[in-house]
């Protein structure tokens, strides 16, 4: 009966296009807060969306040789915008709980940090399963709690799983995959790419 | 009549494969080629701008029926080092795009029936080419 009453209260409110538009504005609102963890400027000209699993040796390649200078020279100059998908593959024992430390640490400002530690100690935690060992190693006491206590909760949970259905949506099946997004054309790049080869792709999207 | 279906197929597939890629910035086909993991960047650029108008021209070639010895062994030749490349990285368990009309299609096994598909028909089509004197069709 509980529910019965609730959603007639919501098709009453719904009669009310403020209320209806105000509704909507929190959803879409609460949804967007925790699904961009975008890098740069959302205005810039080209946004690139890469999924990728802490646990894949060639997502960590790419972290390595190619992501690392394009935030440098592209992303830190406002001409493109990052944004990190959690796509753990099921193949990965630690992958999940790695995608997990790696959303709670972008909550309080340290996703960066926190990815770079589980790239670097990648074949380390890989191995014994002592992720938090390698998440935390770049926190605060303090941050390394929070990120924990963030870590465990069903939120977190719910947010890789909406990445992983985004990932699905644009067909990606393997990780790394970037999706190139330049005027409303999306381009997907599937597997690691040197730097160069990139940047000479992005740079002739940026002259166009 | 052979000769003449085996030309119209391949020689239709390779316009294709020019057109996908021709008709979107070279560097995209050079993401593809970098994927395989085998060249250094210069010969991926040097491919990727060149690669395209060859299918191009093959492509024109075959449907034309010009010089069909020549122009059926280079279809040949070159659909058996696509070939070759694409099982190498499948077998190194590799997740690639294929790179053969544009990106977004995994390299997988039907792919690789595919081009098994067209290499035999190159192949026919030389091995005829050669036997029959062909001309014109």
């Amino acid at each position: 009966m509980v529910t019965a009453y609730g959603n007639d209260k919501i098709k009453g409110m719904l009669r009310f296009p403020a209320i209806s538009i105000a509704l909507a504005a929190l959803v879409v609102s609460a949804f967007a807060a925790f699904t961009t963890k975008g890098l740069g400027q959302p205005n810039a000209p080209i946004t690139i969306e890469l999924f990728s699993d802490y646990q894949c040796p060639s997502c960590k390649n790419l972290h390595d040789q190619t992501v690392n200078q394009l935030i440098t020279d592209y992303v830190h100059k406002g001409k493109v915008y990052l944004v990190h998908r959690e796509f753990p593959l099921p193949q990965h024992q630690y992958a999940r709980i790695a995608a997990a430390y790696a959303s709670a640490a972008y909550r309080i400002g340290k996703y960066e940090q926190v990815g770079n530690a589980l790239f670097e100690r990648q074949a380390s935690w890989t191995a014994t399963g002592k992720v938090d060992e390698a998440a935390t190693s770049v926190l605060t006491p303090a941050e390394a709690r929070k990120v924990r206590d963030l870590a465990k909760q069903p939120a977190i949970e719910e947010e890789i799983n909406y990445e992983v259905g985004l990932g699905r949506n644009a067909d990606v099946n393997q990780t790394p995959t970037m999706i190139i997004i330049h005027k409303g054309k999306k381009y997907p790049i599937k597997s690691m790419v040197t730097y160069t080869v990139l940047k000479q792709f992005v740079d002739d999207l940026l002259k166009k | 009549m052979i000769v003449r279906i085996l030309r119209f197929i391949l020689g239709a597939v390779f316009l294709y494969a020019a057109y996908t890629k021709l008709s979107q910035p070279w560097s995209l086909f050079a993401l593809s080629i970098d994927a395989y993991q085998l060249l250094p960047d210069y010969a991926v650029f040097a491919v990727a701008r060149t690669l395209p108008w060859l299918e191009l021209a093959l492509g024109l070639l075959l449907l034309a029926g010009w010089g069909l010895r020549w122009v059926a062994t280079a279809t040949a030749l070159i659909l058996a080092t696509f070939f070759t490349l694409m099982l190498r990285s499948y077998g190194k368990g590799l997740a690639i795009d294929c790179g053969c009309f544009g990106v977004g299609e995994s390299l997988s096994v039907k792919t690789l029936i595919r081009d098994g598909a067209l290499l035999a028909a190159a192949i026919a089509l030389t091995v005829m080419a050669f036997k029959r004197n062909v001309r014109i069709q």
